[in-house]
């Protein structure tokens, strides 16, 4: 238990922060990160799988991106808008950001009813800005077969949010 | 809203992919995370000072399992009928009440002892109990106000399913032959199955709660159905003389198994149950035999 104790202290001193951006970006909720930054902790804490991963850093960067997606599906799905991460937000009209968040929302949303593998390339690929290489690396895969896992994965979001859109 | 193409999907990741949170933000975020750790860590301690804390979760898992075993085989006990071969009117109509259930619920008062002493870590516990001729059986085990774990026996998955909620665990293995024969007898068709001979005493008549019912005592471990073996059984039903329903199951076990004696350093271990609350033919759901397993518990596959 010690030995985990000190992988994750490790783990918060070299990734925290770049955890904690990761479950902001899937969340777009800055009020919600730190609540959600203690639940992997404590999954972390609680499994045994982190000890055993030989990357601990993919296992937690895993374990993060599933534990944002299970925030959105179990939230309501409501639009939140926070001018200090709105891009661009000054040259939008109002009804115009709105329509963004929304966009981006249900992006978001449509992501989670990806595959887990899928999931986490999209993350990855999109979210992230990692290359196919890094990727790969970081899942144990295939360049290429990460290149198709994310080809995939982009036409079943294109065909979920053509259905929802109409 | 406009049409999602590959390219405007990309163009929102790309703004998703720009959020930032502020920087006091997470920091502050950060700093709660690692104080979290901490508390973590000193709970672990302060839990670790605990007997069943200091053994190895897969042995308090095993334990628990074991256990549960030694209660099955005095469960079945419990269920085989008194005076089976239908002369006496009495015991003959507490058969067909029995095999005329689908369901039973009780509660139970199970206490572990070794040399006349409680078993550090289980000792008394009570149990919940549900059976269901077409679900299998289900226990509820609590201690001092804490549910301790529970297990379900299921019929139709053909697996036990152990949950302990203080080590966030759960182990689910399929059922041996020995078990699935010990699970058909805890439910109510399986008792009605169960009709033979055998020894009994009758122990008369006295009065339990203000009702008056009739006893009768069996011993031998003959009896049982056990993947632990049990060095004697003595199981003793209270019915009530009017409704013809039991109303107290009293048994006792004793084990030399090295399965559970392993745990007290090889000491004769002694299994005491007291049942009551018994309802007949009560409503259970499908649900209440659904093992739900939360999200953050490890699951051990055997």
């Amino acid at each position: 238990m010690i030995e985990r104790q000190q992988k994750i202290l490790q783990l918060l001193d070299t990734s925290g922060p770049q955890l904690h951006r990761l479950l902001g970006r899937l969340t777009r909720r800055e009020d919600v990160v730190g609540d959600l930054l203690q639940e992997l902790l404590l999954r972390l804490w609680n499994s045994n799988g982190f000890d055993k991963a030989q990357d601990p850093f993919a296992y937690a960067h895993r374990a993060a991106v599933n534990l944002a997606f299970e925030w959105r599906r179990k939230r309501k799905t409501t639009c939140q808008l926070s001018e200090e991460n709105c891009p661009a937000a000054d040259v939008m009209s109002a009804a115009g950001i709105m329509i963004r968040a929304e966009e981006l929302e249900q992006v978001l949303d449509a992501s989670s009813r990806l595959n887990d593998l899928a999931r986490n390339v999209v993350v990855m690929r999109y979210v992230e800005q990692m290359s196919y290489e890094e990727i790969a690396r970081r899942l144990g895969k295939k360049p290429q077969h990460m290149r198709s896992v994310c080809a995939k994965a982009m036409a079943e979001l294109r065909e979920i949010l053509t259905s929802q859109n109409g | 809203m406009p049409q999602m193409d590959q390219k405007r999907i990309e163009h929102c990741f790309e703004e998703i992919s720009q959020f930032r949170p502020r920087s006091e933000v997470a920091a502050r975020d950060l700093d709660r995370a690692k104080e979290r750790l901490a508390e973590l860590t000193s709970e672990q301690r302060t839990k670790g000072q605990q007997i069943w804390r200091i053994i190895m979760k897969s042995r308090i898992t095993k334990l628990a399992a074991a256990v549960a075993v030694i209660i099955a085989a005095l469960v079945t006990s419990h269920y085989l009928g008194g005076s089976i071969d239908g002369t006496t009117i009495a015991w003959a109509r507490v058969i067909e009440t029995i095999e005329n259930a689908r369901t039973i619920t009780s509660r139970e008062t199970r206490t572990l002892t070794c040399e006349a002493k409680e078993l550090p870590f289980l000792g008394t516990s009570e149990v919940i109990k549900y059976a269901s001729s077409e679900y299998g059986v289900r226990e509820d085990m609590v201690k001092d106000g804490q549910p301790l774990s529970h297990t379900y026996w299921l019929l139709k998955a053909n697996e036990c399913v152990t949950i302990i909620p203080a080590l966030k665990q759960c182990t689910r293995k399929p059922l041996t032959e020995v078990e699935k024969k010990v699970l058909h007898q805890m439910t109510p068709e399986g008792v009605a199955n169960l009709i033979k001979s055998s020894q009994y005493v009758e122990l008369g008549r006295k009065s339990i709660d203000g009702v008056e019912v009739e006893g009768l005592e069996i011993r031998g471990n003959e009896l049982v159905v056990a993947p632990v073996e049990l060095d004697s059984v003595v199981m003793r039903m209270w019915v009530d003389v009017e409704t013809y329903l039991p109303v107290v199951i009293e048994a006792d076990a004793i084990t030399t198994d090295k399965t559970i004696t392993t745990f007290t350093g090889g000491k004769p271990v002694k299994a005491e149950l007291l049942a009551g609350e018994f309802e007949w033919n009560v409503q259970l759901d499908a649900e209440i035999f659904e093992p739900n397993i939360p999200e953050d518990y490890t699951i051990l596959e055997e």
